[in-house]
């Protein structure tokens, strides 16, 4: 601080500056009194946010590593595949030659051959890119024989099969939970967008709630292949999901609502496929077919089981509002991460030449495990309001798959569409 | 700090809404008038005392005791009034009119008849960046150097835009008083 001056001017004004002391108004003092309140409040409701935040962050991940090495409900075609190998041999006059190598079903399982792994990286093989067996050499190939060899695979391409295949299987989607609530106390009725919270708790209180939702949904599954050969089908399965969402309601934006929210669900649906095949044994020298024939493989009573987690970013708003009950609409977008996933077959394949070269087959589980893709989600639901507290909401899912079920480079694809209901508790800080 | 002041925070601070409220009326009315002759007009007073009181609650706890309560929440009183002018004018100095400093005189005579009410309207009328330096200085008794820093200007700037703002408050008062006796005549 300046030493002050002895300049007259400058006490002067400084007196008379000093006496100048209005009495503020009223509202000031109230406003003040308010704002202290309300930081007292949010002190304690960051507190319960962050505590009830953190235990859901916790059961989430708890629960999420407990699924993800829960046991599948079907062993996977990998591990089926892993378990054992076959040879498919081509023995000629002078020698046994090792024509291929592929995954093949144990003994006992061989009744549930689903897929066999494919060896070949450029599939299908251009005509040029196959080895053949010479012509002068056809008549030597009396006969085949099937090898089985444990934890051995081996590549000798002498003789390539040629063969279209591809069979994969997609994954589920599922709801999201609503949004706005109307708690008790609300006003009569507005519309078309109702400030449904009581009028003595408007303003910046009470603005963020919790939702525990259970959905019950049915899956229609509607897949296409871009390869002519093939054809699947799925059948209609009904789920139930579970979620915990966190939803925020804004004060200004007329209760538009945004929420987030974490989920689970299992799904177990059973598919048909059926694809036909030409499977061809070449000579190499000559690149004559020896043998060639259609293959039909039909799979008709398959099975498949997904796990799956779920990550849910919503955007609601409350059309009507009317006493305690409210009516909303939300919509928003889910990230599903399938977390596991098994499938079975029920059939053989009724062909001859099994053995030979069923080895293009695509396995379905390397098209499915640990795959993300996201959903477009509309829900309506009503709210009935219990407390201040509490309420409860039921309503109505759809949602429909944005994404493609598989990977690109398959040659099958899958939508999903999802039609259920939900019904949950809000709780309201 | 007075044995009562230390009371009154010590109670303020157990959240004693009494106490709180004991505080503001305390003080609310000096610090009413420190909000009015930085503020443009009455809306805004009261806008940067709402403000000021709030951060008095709320840091309440930084208080150390060691000078008076009065002078500490007067400082917070004028640094939330400081940020309310810099949030409103990002240049303080930006439109300011050129003054011939000078001629200006002082007739000792208007400063002995004009009342605290007048001398507040007047400084009121000042451009944003004279008002703020002739406050602190004149006023609150900074140095040029501690209005520079807490301005964002240098000790001579502070220096030349008081003499200009002086200068311009003194036309402000004349004027004011000239308009004043005409009436009364």
């Amino acid at each position: 601080m300046k030493e002050f001056e002895n300049d007259n001017w400058e006490l002067k004004a400084r007196q008379l500056a000093d006496a100048f002391q209005p009495t503020p108004d009223k509202s000031v003092w109230l406003n003040v009194e308010d704002a202290l309140k309300q930081k007292k409040n949010h002190r304690v409701l960051f507190f319960w946010l962050f505590s009830i935040v953190g235990v859901a962050v916790v059961v989430y991940g708890g629960v999420t590593l407990y699924l993800l090495n829960a046991g599948d409900q079907y062993e996977t075609l990998n591990k089926q595949v892993e378990k054992s190998k076959v040879e498919t041999v081509a023995v000629n006059n002078n020698s046994s030659e090792v024509v291929k190598t592929v995954p093949a079903v144990p003994a006992q399982k061989t009744e549930q051959v689903a897929a066999v792994k494919t060896i070949t990286e450029n599939f299908p093989l251009k005509n040029e890119q196959r080895k053949v067996i010479p012509l002068n050499k056809q008549a030597e190939i009396v006969e085949l024989k099937t090898v089985v060899k444990k934890n051995e695979l081996e590549e000798k391409p002498d003789i390539i099969v040629n063969e279209k295949t591809a069979v994969l299987f997609p994954m589920a989607p599922k709801p999201l939970q609503a949004c706005s609530f109307a708690f008790r106390d609300a006003p009569v009725i507005s519309f078309p967008s109702a400030d449904i919270l009581s009028s003595n708790y408007r303003g910046k209180k009470r603005r963020i709630s919790l939702l525990i939702s259970s959905s019950y949904l049915m899956q229609h599954s509607i897949l296409n292949s871009t390869d002519t050969l093939q054809s699947f089908q799925k059948q209609n399965a009904n789920y139930i999901d579970g979620s915990l969402q966190l939803i925020y309601q804004f004060p200004k934006a007329k209760n538009l609502e945004l929420n987030f929210g974490l989920g689970f669900y299992e799904l177990n649906q059973n598919y048909t496929s059926s694809k036909v095949e030409t499977v061809s044994v070449f000579d190499t020298t000559s690149g004559i077919p020896l043998v060639s024939a259609d293959k039909f493989t039909d799979y008709t009573t398959g099975s498949e089981f997904s796990r799956n987690t779920f990550v849910d970013f919503g955007i609601g708003i409350p059309i009507i509002a009317c006493k305690n009950f409210s009516w909303n609409i939300s919509t928003g977008i889910r990230t599903e991460y399938l977390m596991r996933y098994s499938a079975s077959s029920g059939a053989t394949i009724p062909n001859t030449f099994a053995n030979l070269g069923v080895q293009n087959m695509e396995s379905i589980s390397s098209n499915e495990l640990n795959r993300f893709y996201v959903k477009g989600m509309l829900i309506t639901s009503i709210r009935y309001s219990l407390s201040k507290h509490f309420a409860l909401q039921s309503g109505i899912n759809s949602s429909y798959a944005i994404t493609e079920g598989y990977k690109k480079s398959s040659s099958l694809h899958q939508r999903d569409l999802n039609f259920g209901v939900n019904a949950g508790v809000i709780y309201r800080f | 700090m007075t044995e009562s002041d230390n009371e009154l925070v010590q109670l303020c601070l157990k959240g004693n809404a009494a106490a709180q409220k004991r505080l503001y009326e305390l003080f609310a009315s000096k610090m009413n008038g420190v909000c009015y002759r930085y503020a443009r007009n009455g809306e805004n007073a009261r806008d940067i005392l709402q403000e000021g009181f709030i951060k008095v609650f709320t840091r309440l706890k930084s208080f150390k005791g060691d000078g008076p309560l009065e002078a500490w929440i007067r400082r917070i009183m004028v640094n939330t009034a400081l940020d309310f002018i810099k949030a409103r004018s990002k240049n303080l100095f930006e439109d300011e009119e050129k003054i011939d400093v000078k001629n200006h005189a002082t007739n000792p005579e208007v400063m002995n008849k004009l009342q605290s009410e007048d001398l507040v309207n007047c400084i009121s009328k000042l451009p944003e960046g004279f008002k703020a330096v002739f406050n602190l200085y004149a006023i609150e008794g900074f140095s040029h150097k501690e209005v520079g820093a807490m301005l964002g200007i240098t000790e001579s700037t502070s220096r030349s835009q008081y003499t200009r703002a002086r200068t311009k408050l003194e036309q402000i008062i004349q004027q004011r008083f000239k308009v004043k006796e005409y009436e009364r005549v």
